[in-house]
Formats: C-alpha cells, structure tokens, sequence
C-alpha cells in the first residue's frame, strides 16, 4: 500500500483496531467480573 | 415468568433459548467456536481487501477503508434492528431475557456507528475535500449513534431493572424511526454519499472482485458481533443474578 492516501487508510484501520480491539476487551472484563461477583455471592450463601 | 412452562416447550421451539439456563448451557458451547470463526473470517477478509481487491478506477487504493466502513455501517444498523426487537420482547412478553439482550447489544451497536463515523470521515477527506458534511445520509448515521449513548443513559438513570428496560425500550422504538431514513437519505435527498451498491433490487453494482473480500468482511463483523452479544448476555445473567442474591442475603440478614 503507497500513495498520498495511505495515512487515511491506516488511520482507519487503526481506528478499527481500537473500537473492535476496546469492545472486546471490555466485554470480556465485564464477563470476568460478573463472573467473579457471582461466585463471591454464592460463596456468602454457603453455610 | 412460568420457567417451567418454558422448559415444556418442544426442543425445536426457539422460545426455549428464552429460559436464561437453557441460554446460558447454549452460549457456553458456542462463544468458543465463534471466537474461532471471526478470527478465520477477519483474517480471510483482510487478505481479501489488502491482496485481492484492486484499486478502484476512481478512488484508487482508497477503496480500502470501504472493507471496515460498510460492514460497520451494516452491523449498526442490524443491531439496532435487532435491539427494537427485543424491545418489543420487553414491552409485549415483559421477557426478561429481551432486555438483557438489549442492553447487551447497545455498546456494540454503538462501537460499530462510532468505527463508521470515524472511517466515513476518513473516507471523506480524501475523495471529498472534507470530513464532514450536514448530509441526509451523514447527520441520520449520528443521530443513531446519539440514541445508542440515550440507551446508556436511561439505564444508568433508572435504577429499578424493570422500569430501566421499558423506558430504554420505548426509546429503541422511537429510535427505530431512523433506520428507513438512514437507508433510503441518499435516494430521498441530493447528498454527498453514494447510493447504495450492495444491497439494490436489480443486483449489486460493485465488482466481483471487491464485493467478494466485503462480503467475507461482513461476516466477520457479524461473527464478532454474535460472539461479543453471547459473552455481554452471558455477563448480564450473572450480573442479575449476583444482584438477586445479594437482596435476599440482604434480607436475609435483616
């Protein structure tokens, strides 16, 4: 890839990198964390 | 919510993938090999977009960024149709599993309008001499990201789950108003934007050789979006029902 437009194909791809990149690192640290919650819940619960 | 009613149903009924334990067994199996299926499918796109496709006639190699900005456009508007429906899952059925899915849904509808304004303007720059115009086309794309950020906002707003999911659901509805008139803003209007390409009654307009590798990209954004869907729901389930048992330890203390 070369050209004059090359810094605005990179400029997308990178921006894809971070908003795709974001979505599933934060759905996985909310997986995480709701998962820890609910063990610490039924763990209170346990007699 | 009659649980055991649901569990009744028929195995080829879709309304049993309603109850939230036959969901949560079926979402176990899947995200794995989904996760697997995207990055096959990123991964064959991309090879696609950067070594198959040419540089087009007129735009040159800045064809390239049409790999990421449609799909994400695509995905847009697919999860807010799907969120409308699960509002109306909410508001007819009062189905718990409609609002989790809808609040699942919502930061990746809006990630993917985000990513399509951002590439859109990219896009624009170059082949337009500006990043951005008050068209039809452009100004109906941010007023649905606008109604994804309105989502997050009614449910941080309402702090009763229930009440949370009918307001955000009567919001997706209205909202859905826009969907037509982002579709249809480059034929009812002069705008900047091209029509549409893929999608047409008397076939696509685009050539093989590019429709091919943004296709594949298509899936790949759909498969990330499934994926990503599965695990939010998942963490959704959990998160309620951590909350559950914390009121009635709470209760059950006092």
């Amino acid at each position: 890839m070369s050209g004059a437009y090359a810094g605005f194909i990179l400029a997308s791809y990178a921006s894809a990198v971070i908003i795709l990149g974001g979505m599933v690192l934060v759905s996985i640290l909310d997986y995480r964390g709701a998962k820890a919650r609910l063990a610490q819940q039924e763990n209170d619960r346990r007699p | 919510l009659d649980i055991k009613a649901m569990n009744d149903r028929p195995a080829g009924s879709i309304l049993r993938f309603a109850n939230p334990a036959v969901f949560n067994r079926l979402a176990d199996r899947l995200i794995l090999p989904l996760a697997v299926l995207t990055t096959f499918l990123f991964a064959w796109g991309l090879y696609g977009a950067f070594f198959v496709s040419p540089p087009d006639y007129q735009q040159g190699e800045t064809i390239r960024i049409m790999f990421i900005h449609v799909p994400a456009a695509w995905l847009a508007l697919f999860t807010y149709a799907g969120m409308s429906l699960s509002a109306l899952g909410t508001l007819i059925w009062r189905h718990p599993m409609a609002d989790v899915a809808q609040k699942a849904a919502a930061p990746l509808g809006a990630g993917f309008t985000l990513l399509c304004l951002i590439t859109g303007s990219l896009w624009g720059k170059p082949m337009w001499g500006t990043w951005w115009e008050w068209d039809a086309r452009m100004t109906s794309v941010l007023v649905l990201f606008l109604i994804y950020l309105g989502t997050f906002a009614l449910w941080q707003a309402i702090e009763e789950p229930n009440r949370a999911a009918r307001a955000v659901a009567i919001l997706t509805l209205v909202g859905a108003v826009n969907l037509p008139i982002i579709k249809f803003s480059v034929d009812w209007w002069s705008t900047l934007h091209q029509p549409a390409s893929v999608f047409r009654l008397d076939g696509p307009t685009i050539h093989g050789s590019m429709l091919g590798p943004l296709l594949i990209m298509g899936l790949a954004f759909l498969s990330l979006y499934i994926t990503l869907l599965l695990i939010r729901m998942r963490a959704e389930v959990m998160n309620r029902r951590a909350e559950r048992l914390a009121i009635l330890a709470a209760e059950g203390n006092g």
